[in-house]
C-alpha cells in the first residue's frame, strides 16, 4: 500500500483533477443565468466523488489480473449496449441511457473501457500473428460490435470514438504497414468525397455537377487512377499490374463506401456539414451554434471578459453551455490565459498517457494506455475542432470539464487503469 | 524492455509508432492552439465587437411628427395613438416565423394574399434578426386586445401604441396639409436620417416641411439575451418631436372655399393682398388623407392613383390653363405704363376688328360691339375688342415684359410642393416650338388671355394681390410660424415683396374703377354681395381640350382689400355665369354677409 502510494502518478492525477475543478467552476458559471447554478455542480461533484473511489478500487487491483476477464467484460458491456436498445430511456433522440431513478449513465461509456481491455487483451495475445488477415478481421468484428449497437441507438458521436481507438491500438499493435496505408486511403476517400460533394454544392461550382453530383465519384475515380499511374511513371517504379491491384480495390472499396455514406447521410448531418463549410451560410439555423461559439472564443481576447461575466455564456447565445460547448465559456470568461492553460493540462494528459505506455512492464499495459490516451485525444481534438470551425460539427464532450457524470465515471476509470499501469511499470 | 524491440515482420518497433502517434496527436493540438490564439488575439477585437453587437438591441422610440394649425391656431393635422404590431423573428427558424405570422394574419382577419405579403417582408428584416418590423399599423382595439391577450403564443410579437396623423379638416384641406406614408426604398435612398419603415411627408405641407415636422427618432440600446428578453437598458436616448407649424390658413375661408368648390371640378384660392398669405387653396376632386393612415381598400387605391379626375393632383399649382380675360387687365397695365393708352383713351367697338391682307376677323364677345370705350369701361363689359387694338399697340414684346413683372411665366415660389410656371410665349418660343412666325393674330389671341399662353391659378392669386395692393408683388406663401412643442416661436414667416411695380396712382384708380363696375353692372354682376364692396374679373377661356374654363378672380373689400379670390371652374362655361356666383358665395360665407 506504502508502495503504491509511493509510485502513485501524481502528475497525472492533479492534472485530471485541475481540469474536473476547471470544468465545475464553468458549469457553475453556465447555469447562473438559470437561477440554480449548484444543481449541475453537485451532480458533478457526486460524479467525481464516485469516480475517484472508482478509480481507486480499480487500481488496488493489479491490472495483469484484468487480462483474464478481458473478455467477460467486453461480454458484459455488449449486453448492456444491447439491452439498453430495448429498455433505455429516449434523451434526444436516442436510446443510449439508463435510467436508474436518481442516476442515469450510458453503457456506450463502459463499453469503450472494455473494448479497449478486451482489444489490449487480443493484441496481446497474438501478437506475433498480428499480419494475419483473420486476426485484423476478428479484431475489427469486435470493435464493430459495438460501433454498429451504438449507431443503433443511435449515437454517431460516441460510436465513432471507437474507430480512433482501433486504429491507435492496432497501429502500435503492429499492423503490417501495406495495411495502414490501405486503411488511410480507405478512409481519406470515404471521409473527403461527401465533403467535396456538399464543398461544390454550397458554392454552386456547376449546375451540371449538382444535379448529376454521382459523376463526381466517375471523375474522382478517373482522376485518381491517372494521378497515381502517373505519379508511378514518373518515379520510374517497376510496378506490375498484381502489385497495382490492391491499391484500386482499396480505392474502389473507399468510393463505394463513400457514395453509401452520402446516401444515407441524416438532414441534419449533411447541414452539419454545410455548416462546417461555410458557418455563414445558415447563421440562425444550423450555423449559429458554431458561430456563436466562435464569437465567445474570439471575444475573450487575452484575459477574458472575466468569470461570470461573459455576455455570451450570461445571455445564453452559447448553446450547451455546461455540456459541448464549456470550452467556449471558459475561452470567453477566462481568455487565452485559461483557454491554453487547459490545452496545457490536456497536453500533459496525454504526455502521461504515452509515457506510461512507453514503460509498462507489458504489451496489455501498454496497449490499453495507448487505446486510452486516443480516447481522450480524439474528444479533446473533436471538441475543440468544433468549437473553432475547423472541424464539421460533432456532439463529443470534452473530458473532464463538460458536465456528464457518467462520462466522468469512466473517465476516472480510465485515468485509474493508467495509474493502475504506471504503479506496475517494474514488476516483471 | 520489450518497447524498442521491432514487430517481428516490421522493422519498426513498438516504440517507433508510439512516436508516430504521438507527434500525430500534437500536431493536431498544435493547429488547434494556433487556431485559439489566431481567434482571440488576432481577430479578438472583432469577435468583441461582433459579440456586443449580439446583445445590444436598438429599440427606436419614434419621434412625435409636428401637428399643423391654422392662422388662429385651430389644429388641422393632429395625431392620435393608435396601436401598431411589430415583429422581430429573433432567432426563429423560417417554420416558426410563418407560424407565427399565419397566428397573426387570422387575428387581424388578413385576406391570404394579405398574409402572404405579410410573410414576403418578414423574409427582409433589415440588418440584425432582433430589429423590430412593423408588420400593421392603426389595427382596432378590439383587435389590439385579442393579440396582446396571445402574446406568450407569439414569440417576437410586440403590440405599441404609436401616435398616427390624424387630418381634422379631412378632403376639405388635402391639397394644403398632402399625406404620410412608409417611406419608399427609393426616397430611403435619396433623403438623409431615413431608416426603413420610416413615415415622411408625400404631399403638400407634409412633403414641404417634412424635416421640421418630422423630429428626430430617439431609441434605447437594450442588452437581450438569445431568446430577446429584455436584460437591461444601457443607453436611452430621448426623441427629439418635430416642431409644429402654423399655417397662413384661416380655418374658415378655407371651409367656406372647400363647400362652395364642392361638385365643381376646379380650384379656389383666397390670398391676403397685404402679405401674400395664402387664406385659403382648394382643389377639386379632393381627396380625404386619413385613408393614407387606416389604409387604402382596393378600390380606393387606383381611383387616387389613375383616375381621370385626378385627385391627387393640386390644380392650384399644377393645373395650367389658359387665363381668358382675366389676361385683360395685364394688357391694360401693359398699355397704360407703356403710354400706348390712358384711362381716357377711346376706342370704338364695331364688334370685331379686321387683320392682314385675307381680314381675318377677330370678334368681341359682344357680337353688336360696345360702341366707344374708355379702359374703366372695357374691363367692366370685358369688351374684347378694346383689348385687341391696345394689344396690337403694344406688340408681343412689350406685352411679354410686363407679363413677367407680374410674375406670369416663373414659378411663383410658393412653399408648397410640384409647382408649374406656367407659359408666356413670344416669337422665339413659337419659332422653336411650333416652327412658325408670329402673327399680329397671335398677339391679339394673348392680349385677352388666349392662345398659347398658359397660367397657373396660383399665379393668377399673385397678380390679383397685387393689383389689390397697389402694385406690390409679395412673395405667396402658406407657412406663418414654426413653433416647438412647448409652444415658442422658433421661427417667423416675415411677408417678403418680391417686387413694387410703381404703377401711377390713377392707373391703379382706373383699372380698379373698371374691376369695380364689373362687379357692379358688367359682367361680373353675378358676384355682387350685398352690403359688402366687391371689385372683380370675369374670365372665359377657350380651350381645344373641351368647354370654356369659367374664372373669376376678385378682392373685397374694394376700399381696403383684405382678400384675393380665384376661383377656376375647369370647363365650367363663362366666368360670369359659373365662377361667379360660386365666388360670391365664398365671399358671402367668409364675410357672413349671408342677408339674403
Amino acid at each position: 500500500m506504502k508502495l503504491i502510494f509511493k509510485k502513485f502518478d501524481w502528475i497525472l492525477f492533479i492534472d485530471v483533477l485541475l481540469l474536473t475543478f476547471t470544468g465545475l467552476l464553468f458549469i457553475f458559471s453556465a447555469q447562473l443565468r438559470t437561477g440554480n447554478p449548484m444543481f449541475y455542480v453537485a451532480k458533478q461533484s457526486t460524479a467525481l466523488g464516485i469516480g475517484i473511489a472508482a478509480m481507486l478500487l480499480i487500481i488496488s487491483i493489479r491490472y495483469e489480473l484484468y487480462r483474464e476477464y478481458t473478455k467477460y467484460f467486453y461480454f458484459f458491456a455488449v449486453m448492456l449496449l444491447i439491452i439498453v436498445l430495448f429498455f433505455g430511456s429516449r434523451v434526444r433522440g436516442s436510446k443510449s441511457w439508463f435510467d436508474l431513478g436518481r442516476f442515469a449513465f450510458q453503457p456506450s461509456e463502459i463499453a469503450k473501457i472494455a473494448a479497449i481491455l478486451y482489444l489490449a487483451e487480443f493484441i496481446e495475445k497474438n501478437r506475433y500473428q498480428m499480419k494475419k488477415i483473420s486476426k485484423i478481421f476478428s479484431a475489427f468484428i469486435s470493435a464493430s460490435v459495438c460501433i454498429v449497437l451504438i449507431l443503433l441507438e443511435p449515437d454517431f458521436s460516441s460510436a465513432s470514438v471507437f474507430v480512433p481507438i482501433f486504429l491507435g491500438m492496432m497501429y502500435t499493435g503492429g499492423l503490417p504497414k501495406k495495411i495502414i496505408n490501405f486503411a488511410i486511403i480507405f478512409f481519406a476517400i470515404t471521409l473527403s468525397l461527401p465533403f467535396l460533394e456538399i464543398y461544390l454544392m454550397i458554392n454552386n461550382f456547376s449546375g451540371f455537377l449538382i444535379k448529376n453530383f454521382k459523376i463526381i465519384y466517375v471523375c474522382a475515380i478517373l482522376s485518381l487512377t491517372i494521378f497515381v499511374w502517373f505519379f508511378i511513371k514518373f518515379l520510374r517504379f517497376k510496378v506490375t499490374f498484381k502489385k497495382y491491384k490492391p491499391v484500386i480495390l482499396v480505392v474502389l472499396l473507399g468510393i463505394i463506401s463513400a457514395i453509401s455514406i452520402s446516401g444515407y447521410l441524416k438532414d441534419y448531418q449533411r447541414k452539419r456539414m454545410i455548416v462546417f463549410l461555410d458557418p455563414s451560410l445558415d447563421p440562425l439555423g444550423s450555423g449559429y451554434n458554431i458561430l456563436q461559439s466562435r464569437i465567445a472564443i474570439g471575444s475573450g481576447q487575452l484575459s477574458g471578459r472575466g468569470i461570470f461575466q461573459g455576455t455570451q455564456t450570461q445571455l445564453g447565445f452559447i448553446p450547451d453551455q455546461h455540456t459541448d460547448y464549456i470550452f467556449a465559456v471558459l475561452s470567453e470568461e477566462g481568455g487565452l490565459i485559461f483557454s491554453l492553460s487547459v490545452i496545457l493540462l490536456y497536453a500533459v494528459l496525454i504526455i502521461r498517457g504515452i509515457s506510461i505506455a512507453r514503460n509498462a512492464s507489458d504489451r496489455f499495459g501498454s496497449l490499453t494506455a495507448v487505446g486510452i490516451v486516443v480516447m481522450f485525444s480524439y474528444y479533446v481534438i473533436l471538441n475543440l475542432g468544433m468549437l473553432t470551425g475547423i472541424m464539421p460539427v460533432a456532439g463529443v464532450p470534452l473530458p473532464f470539464l463538460s458536465y456528464g457524470g457518467s462520462s466522468l465515471i469512466a473517465n476516472m476509470l480510465a485515468v485509474g487503469l493508467l495509474i493502475n499501469i504506471h504503479i506496475r511499470r517494474y514488476t516483471y | 524492455m520489450w518497447q524498442g524491440e521491432n514487430l517481428g515482420y516490421s522493422a519498426e518497433s513498438f516504440s517507433d509508432r508510439l512516436n508516430v502517434l504521438q507527434f500525430g496527436i500534437f500536431f493536431l493540438l498544435g493547429i488547434i492552439s494556433f487556431r485559439i490564439i489566431s481567434l482571440q488575439v488576432i481577430k479578438g477585437e472583432k469577435f468583441r465587437k461582433i459579440s456586443d453587437e449580439n446583445r445590444i438591441v436598438i429599440y427606436p422610440q419614434p419621434a412625435t411628427r409636428g401637428k399643423i394649425f391654422d392662422r388662429n391656431m385651430n389644429v388641422i393635422v393632429d395625431n392620435k395613438p393608435s396601436f401598431a404590431v411589430l415583429f422581430s423573428r429573433q432567432t426563429m427558424e423560417d417554420e416558426e416565423v410563418k407560424n407565427v405570422i399565419t397566428k397573426v394574419a387570422r387575428l387581424l382577419s388578413l385576406s391570404d394574399d394579405a398574409a402572404n405579403a405579410l410573410l414576403e417582408r418578414t423574409k427582409m428584416i433589415p440588418g440584425k434578426n432582433f430589429s423590430l418590423l412593423k408588420i400593421a399599423q392603426n389595427i382596432s382595439k378590439y383587435q389590439a386586445i385579442r393579440l396582446a391577450e396571445k402574446t406568450p403564443q407569439l414569440p417576437g410579437v410586440v403590440v405599441r401604441i404609436e401616435p398616427v396623423r390624424v387630418y381634422t379638416l379631412g378632403a376639405s384641406a388635402s391639397h394644403i396639409t398632402g399625406y404620410v406614408r412608409e417611406a419608399s426604398l427609393g426616397e430611403l435612398s435619396e433623403i438623409p436620417n431615413l431608416k426603413a419603415g420610416d413615415i415622411i411627408g408625400k404631399n403638400g405641407i407634409e412633403k414641404q416641411y417634412d424635416e421640421i415636422l418630422r423630429g428626430i427618432d430617439g431609441g434605447s440600446q437594450v442588452e437581450v439575451n438569445a431568446r430577446a428578453i429584455q436584460k437591461r437598458i444601457l443607453e436611452t436616448v430621448e426623441p427629439v418631436d418635430g416642431d409644429s407649424i402654423v399655417l397662413t390658413i384661416d380655418k374658415k375661408i378655407q371651409m367656406a372655399l372647400s363647400n362652395h368648390i364642392q361638385g365643381h371640378m376646379g380650384v379656389a384660392i383666397a390670398i391676403d393682398p397685404n402679405t401674400g398669405g395664402i387664406l385659403g387653396l382648394v382643389s377639386y376632386p379632393d381627396y380625404n388623407p386619413n385613408l393614407f393612415i387606416s389604409g387604402l381598400n382596393y378600390w380606393q387605391m387606383p381611383y387616387l392613383l389613375r383616375s381621370e379626375k385626378k385627385p391627387l393632383w393640386n390644380r392650384a399649382l399644377q393645373g395650367q390653363y389658359p387665363p381668358g380675360s382675366v389676361y385683360k387687365l395685364v394688357t391694360a397695365f401693359a398699355g397704360l405704363e407703356s403710354g400706348v393708352i390712358t384711362p381716357q383713351t377711346i376706342i370704338t367697338c364695331k364688334g370685331f376688328i379686321e387683320l392682314g391682307k385675307y381680314k381675318q376677323k377677330f370678334r368681341c364677345w359682344a357680337r353688336g360691339g360696345h360702341g366707344d370705350m374708355r379702359l374703366s369701361e372695357a374691363i367692366a363689359q370685358s369688351c374684347d375688342v378694346y383689348f385687341y387694338e391696345v394689344g396690337l399697340k403694344l406688340g408681343p414684346t412689350k406685352l411679354n415684359e410686363w407679363a413677367e413683372k407680374f410674375g406670369f411665366g416663373v414659378k411663383t415660389g410658393i412653399d408648397l410642393p410640384s409647382e408649374e410656371k406656367g407659359l408666356t410665349p413670344d416669337k422665339s418660343w413659337k419659332k422653336a416650338k411650333l416652327h412658325q412666325d408670329w402673327y399680329d393674330g397671335d398677339t391679339v389671341n394673348m392680349s385677352v388671355g388666349q392662345g398659347y399662353i398658359w397660367t397657373t391659378p396660383i399665379q393668377i392669386a399673385q397678380f390679383i394681390s397685387a393689383i389689390a395692393n397697389d402694385g406690390i408683388i409679395f412673395q405667396p406663401h402658406i407657412l406663418k410660424k414654426i413653433i416647438d412643442a412647448s409652444g415658442n416661436v422658433k421661427f417667423e414667416n416675415v411677408p417678403k415683396i418680391k417686387r413694387k411695380l410703381d404703377i401711377a396712382e390713377d392707373y391703379l384708380a382706373a383699372v380698379k374703377k373698371g374691376m369695380t363696375d364689373a362687379v357692379r353692372y358688367g359682367t361680373g354682376k353675378n358676384a355682387k354681395v350685398v352690403g359688402l364692396s366687391v371689385s372683380g374679373k370675369t374670365g372665359t377661356a377657350q380651350n381645344p381640350q373641351g368647354g370654356d374654363h369659367a374664372w373669376f378672380v376678385c378682392f373685397a373689400p374694394s376700399e381696403k382689400p383684405k382678400i384675393a379670390l380665384v376661383v377656376m371652374i375647369e370647363h365650367g362655361g363663362g366666368g360670369g355665369e359659373v365662377a361667379a356666383p360660386i365666388a360670391k358665395r365664398m365671399l358671402e360665407e367668409i364675410f357672413e354677409k349671408k342677408c339674403e
